[in-house]
């Protein structure tokens, strides 16, 4: 017997599911955003944007982002878990429906794991059962695009990375990428076909995922070099910042840029290093003048996807530093748009386990170490708050996380905490780099123009969605 | 590398800043060697905490290989397979760290997880989450002999070709046994005046490996560090 072609099925489930959730639109939509961007800071929770503020602008400033005055509260429970991931938390706001951890864009009972626990994954392909194992899920990205409009995502992850493939991929685990790339490319033979004409605008790192395994850091193991069906099917593809800045944006419709085999760098390192990388604020700008041809109007999606694993690695600086590049995306955008017609979510997918301590004197360096703020007016100078075992600590430290180094706690006296690379002590020793986990605490949305008026109050993540939909008028 | 904070004592931090050229020098001895790290500090609690490790050191001409000394059946492959070995599972503490020197003198850094079966190459952003500070030298000399520039020849028994350097910074003392031949210190010790924070660090040359590590990776996979973030 001849087996279906899994990308065929898949195909025709998206389409499907296209179909009911334009049917099923209410009756008397708002209808008042001709566009709408998303903007997504991966990890960024409260404290993430407290310290952020104070670290820029002091405790009395404001982040560009606070310009938005219609905010709401955000619960993230994934549907499985207590403690979401960016698969399920991202899927959510792009599609309404909560999903289990690792799952990108499916139906709730999509399973990333097999009965014994291992993934459906080999390498970066995906090995997903093609029936049996929950359907593709609309996200909003699609929806759009099937309104006529134009739409793209823009991160500073690999755009093959979760929070990115969200918008315009369905596979039951994040980490297969080469499937992920597949499905947003044109002739790959596992094109998404509920993008049509395709995603207008990509712009993000991971061209490791997009060339075939016989070239220099490729991982593509079907051979194929995505990057060529891209050019043929019309977009115009850069790989530096250099070149981004060069691209005519009032004649080019499809755009994509790779600009890193791998996530791109933290925007501390790009910056210091002169990394002809283009910044998160220059992307968000190229993006909304390509997509704003489209006289329909367009939907984007922007993350700041390393905020996330600045935190993860428990270097706040590269996290607070990543975090006021994302803010300046944000403000570029409003510098760029009409909020009569366009509307502007910020949040994040999730929290982390960064925390901000003591009762230090205002104006102590975020990234410093805690003071005694009596003591300090008393001498008139800072006056470090020491922890019971008479050691100073840090402002800001982290619930869990790698901090196998300092078994007995590291005397900070002489250190410079504020350092690029200094890492936060951490409460509960995990061991492994990177591993800080989630938090699994509310997060923040703000918002501000066309339709923006439903985002008020505490709402689940996959509520957001509806919002949205409904500023578009689907 | 693994150094500690505080088993590589800040003040030599701070002395490395006094000076910044690098040395030319004829090629070292290859070195096999395990090093032991003791830490003690008793806290304003009146608690002390202590804590002991030992690493093998494997140095070779612009290589260096560090890997933990691991308790005998810790890490085994299949303890590691019910742990979703398959993603975000990266064991620091199980994971051999190969640094090397590369053309142009550009460090290079990977970690090898054996039960993982995985070579994995980590940026130099991320090189604080890995415990190495980005320095070849304190690789490859396990102190960078810059540092004893900024130190003062101290009295101690000391064997042949080898002798003591000592520093007072603030409250701390450092004194290093530094081996002329090897070029690395034999021992490393440090204090605090008040007598509650004690770091020595010794080296001693033993037998090397029958196989380089290095050169027993076939099958390995390849990955980098952004594998293990989610």
């Amino acid at each position: 017997m001849r087996l279906p072609n899994p990308s065929i099925l898949l195909r025709a489930a998206a389409l499907a599911a296209l179909a009911a959730l334009l049917a099923a639109r209410p009756a008397a939509a708002a209808g008042e955003a001709r566009n709408v961007i998303f903007f997504l800071g991966d990890g960024m929770g409260p404290t993430t944007v407290t310290a952020t503020r104070i670290y820029k602008y002091g405790e009395a400033g404001k982040l560009g982002m606070e310009a938005l005055t219609r905010t709401a509260r955000i619960r993230t429970v994934s549907h499985d878990a207590q403690t979401t991931d960016s698969a399920p938390s991202m899927a959510a706001y792009m599609t309404g429906v909560k999903m289990n951890n690792e799952v990108i864009s499916m139906s709730s009972d999509t399973q990333a794991y097999d009965a014994a626990g291992k993934p459906y994954l080999s390498g970066a392909d995906s090995t997903c059962p093609v029936t049996g194992n929950g359907a593709p899920v609309a996200t909003v990205l699609e929806l759009a695009k099937a309104a006529g409009k134009a739409v793209g995502a823009v991160t500073t992850t690999r755009i093959t990375h979760a929070t990115p493939a969200a918008t315009y991929a369905h596979v039951c685990h994040r980490d297969g990428e080469n499937d992920i790339a597949a499905q947003v490319v044109p002739g790959s033979g596992k094109f998404n076909a509920a993008l049509g004409s395709g995603v207008d605008v990509l712009l993000g790192g991971g061209w490791k995922f997009f060339l075939p395994s016989t070239v220099t850091g490729g991982k593509r193991t079907d051979g194929q070099d995505l990057t060529a069906k891209l050019t043929g099917a019309g977009y115009t593809y850069v790989t530096t910042g250099t070149a981004l800045k060069a691209v005519d944006t009032t004649a080019t419709t499809k755009l994509v840029g790779l600009f890193n085999a791998d996530h791109m760098n933290y925007e501390l390192d790009r910056v210091a290093k002169a990394i002809d990388e283009p910044s998160l604020a220059d992307m968000t700008e190229a993006a909304i003048k390509v997509l704003k041809h489209n006289a329909s109007g367009y939907f984007l999606m922007v993350e700041g996807g390393r905020i996330d694993h600045a935190l993860h690695g428990t270097n706040a600086k590269r996290a607070l530093e990543d975090t006021v590049a994302f803010d300046e995306a944000i403000k570029r955008a409003l510098s760029l748009v009409d909020l009569k017609d366009t509307l502007v979510v910020v949040t994040a997918d999730h929290d982390h386990t960064m925390t901000f301590n003591g009762y230090s004197h205002r104006g102590n360096p975020i990234l410093g170490k805690v003071t005694d703020g009596k003591a300090t007016k008393v001498a008139g100078a800072p006056v470090l708050a020491l922890a019971a075992d008479g050691l100073p600590y840090t402002t800001l430290v982290f619930g869990n996380g790698g901090g196998a180094r300092n078994s007995p706690r590291e005397d900070l006296t002489a250190v410079d905490t504020g350092a690029d690379a200094y890492l936060q002590n951490v409460g509960v020793v995990l061991g492994n780099p990177g591993s800080e986990t989630h938090g699994g605490g509310d997060v923040m949305l703000l918002s501000g123009g066309a339709g923006s008026g439903g985002f008020k109050g505490t709402l689940d993540n996959a509520k957001v969605f509806g919002v949205m939909r409904s500023a578009f008028g689907f | 590398m693994n150094r500690s904070a505080n088993a590589l004592p800040r003040l030599l931090i701070a002395l490395a800043a006094a000076s910044a050229c690098l040395t030319a020098r004829a090629a070292e001895p290859d070195l096999n060697l395990l090093v032991e790290h003791d830490v003690s500090e008793v806290g304003a609690d009146g608690v002390t905490r202590t804590m002991h490790f030992q690493e093998r050191i494997y140095r070779r001409e612009n290589l260096v290989w560090i890997e933990r000394v691991l308790p005998e059946g810790a890490h085994r492959p299949e303890a590691h397979a019910g742990g979703g070995a398959e993603h975000k599972h990266l064991d620091l503490a199980a994971a051999a760290r190969w640094i090397t020197l590369e053309a142009g003198r550009v460090v290079r850094v990977r970690l090898v997880v054996a039960h993982d079966r995985a070579v994995v190459e980590v940026p130099a952003a991320e090189y604080g989450n890995i415990g190495f500070d980005g320095s070849w030298e304190n690789a490859y000399h396990l102190l960078d002999p810059r540092r004893l520039q900024a130190m003062k020849p101290a009295t101690g028994e000391a064997p042949a070709g080898a002798r003591w350097y000592q520093a007072t910074g603030g409250r701390q003392t450092v004194r290093v046994l530094w081996d002329e031949r090897a070029r690395i210190p034999r021992r490393v010790e440090s204090s605090d005046a008040a007598g509650t924070s004690r770091a020595r660090m010794s080296a001693r040359e033993v037998a090397g490996p029958s196989t380089p590590p290095w050169s027993a990776l076939g099958g390995y996979q390849q990955k980098v560090y952004s594998d293990y973030l989610d």
